[in-house]
């Protein structure tokens, strides 16, 4: 087990393996589940590779009104369970405002 | 819980500044009032310019660079108000192709005629002898011609032979001695006179073989009016003698071209007219 390894089961008290999300790979101009629901979860990064904002939400209500805003061209939005607790597990909605976006999602969870 | 954006360019502050061209304060508000505006205005005195500026006039200040244009000075410019005003009283174009006279009338076609016929007939050579007519005119008044040159006495002579006074003395008792070729004897009147004939009175005892002749001073040199006078060695006239080439000249001088042991003359006499 190397030092790394080491170093996040201390600090999570599990081991964990980390993922990229496949699908979904972009985020669509209405209501896209971008992370399903995981107990195990323990970190997230979502990635807006797109043109315009997207705004992320923890329920169907996301909108530009309404959740976080995450900058087109490399913005970004993360989470870790020490920092943000359960709110890390919780199912994950996005919308992008003016035309679907790419996004690139990486996970780490309990393995 | 992170949120991260991508490093912000000028472009999206500007854009971010710009976008709104309503908002009151907004650089977008600000170009468009007043640049805008006087890009606008800018741009209709632009198109004036480029329609009034044709190609056609372009290229017409290739020509200011013309020396010529220099010459025009404000003088010679104001010339240009009279020749408007001559060019008004002066008949149509068409009317310029017709010789005319003083008049303005057209000429008869007979004159048209005579006019070419002159024209064909006054050569340059036939010009030329305008020359020779005032020439003609002076010998013929020659046989007219008071005794003024007759009587040279009075004139002002010069030489560089022996005695060389008594040759226009008037007086038939006194002789002048050449010593040597091209001496000369010479006389001046106050004005030129145009020299047409000669005579000579010689010397009995003077040589046969001596010969001489009678120059005139033309443009600041010598020139040959009659060559080849023999000496006829008596105590006589020689005959009035036409000059070969007659000159007009203040100056004319006798020169021996030939000397023979003995020279002698008595007296010269020139006929002529003042020119």
């Amino acid at each position: 087990m190397g030092a790394l390894s080491e170093y996040v089961k201390k600090k999570f008290g599990v081991k964990t393996r980390s993922y990229p999300i496949t699908d979904p790979v972009s985020c669509a101009t209405t209501v896209t589940t971008i992370l399903p629901n995981n107990p195990d979860r323990l970190s997230f990064t979502v990635v807006n590779l797109g043109a315009t904002a997207m705004y992320v939400a923890w329920d169907r209500d996301v909108d530009d009104d309404h959740g976080v805003y995450v900058a087109p061209n490399g913005g970004s939005f993360s989470m870790i369970a020490d920092e943000d607790g359960e709110l890390v597990g919780y199912e994950l909605f996005g919308i992008a405002i003016t035309s679907a976006n790419d996004i690139f999602t990486m996970v780490t969870e309990a393995s | 819980m992170r949120v991260t954006a991508p490093p912000v360019t000028i472009k999206d502050i500007w854009d971010a500044l710009t976008v709104t061209y309503g908002v009151a304060g907004s650089y977008g508000l600000l170009l468009e009032t007043n640049l805008d505006s006087k890009v606008s205005l800018a741009k209709a005195d632009l198109t004036t310019l480029e329609t009034r500026l044709s190609a056609a006039r372009a290229g017409y200040l290739d020509n200011i660079n013309q020396a010529g244009l220099l010459q025009l000075t404000a003088a010679r410019a104001a010339l240009l108000d009279n020749l408007d005003a001559l060019i008004s009283s002066r008949l149509a174009a068409a009317s310029y192709v017709t010789e005319r006279g003083t008049d303005s009338a057209a000429l008869a076609s007979a004159w048209t005629a005579a006019l070419a016929t002159i024209l064909g007939n006054f050569s340059a050579a036939r010009i030329g002898y305008l020359d020779n007519i005032n020439a003609s005119l002076k010998e013929l008044a020659y046989t007219n011609f008071a005794s003024l040159v007759d009587d040279l006495a009075g004139n002002v002579v010069t030489g560089d032979c022996t005695d060389f006074a008594n040759l226009f003395d008037n007086d038939e008792g006194t002789v002048i001695e050449y010593t040597g070729v091209n001496q000369y004897v010479e006389i001046a009147f106050p004005t030129a006179c145009y020299i047409k004939r000669f005579r000579i009175m010689f010397v009995v005892n003077s040589n046969v073989n001596n010969r001489y002749k009678i120059e005139a001073y033309v443009d600041g040199a010598w020139e040959n009016a009659h060559t080849g006078i023999v000496d006829l060695k008596e105590n006589v006239w020689g005959d009035w003698t036409d000059i070969t080439t007659p000159k007009v000249s203040n100056r004319f001088r006798v020169t021996i071209t030939t000397f023979d042991t003995l020279a002698r003359l008595n007296e010269v006499y020139l006929r002529g007219v003042p020119a």
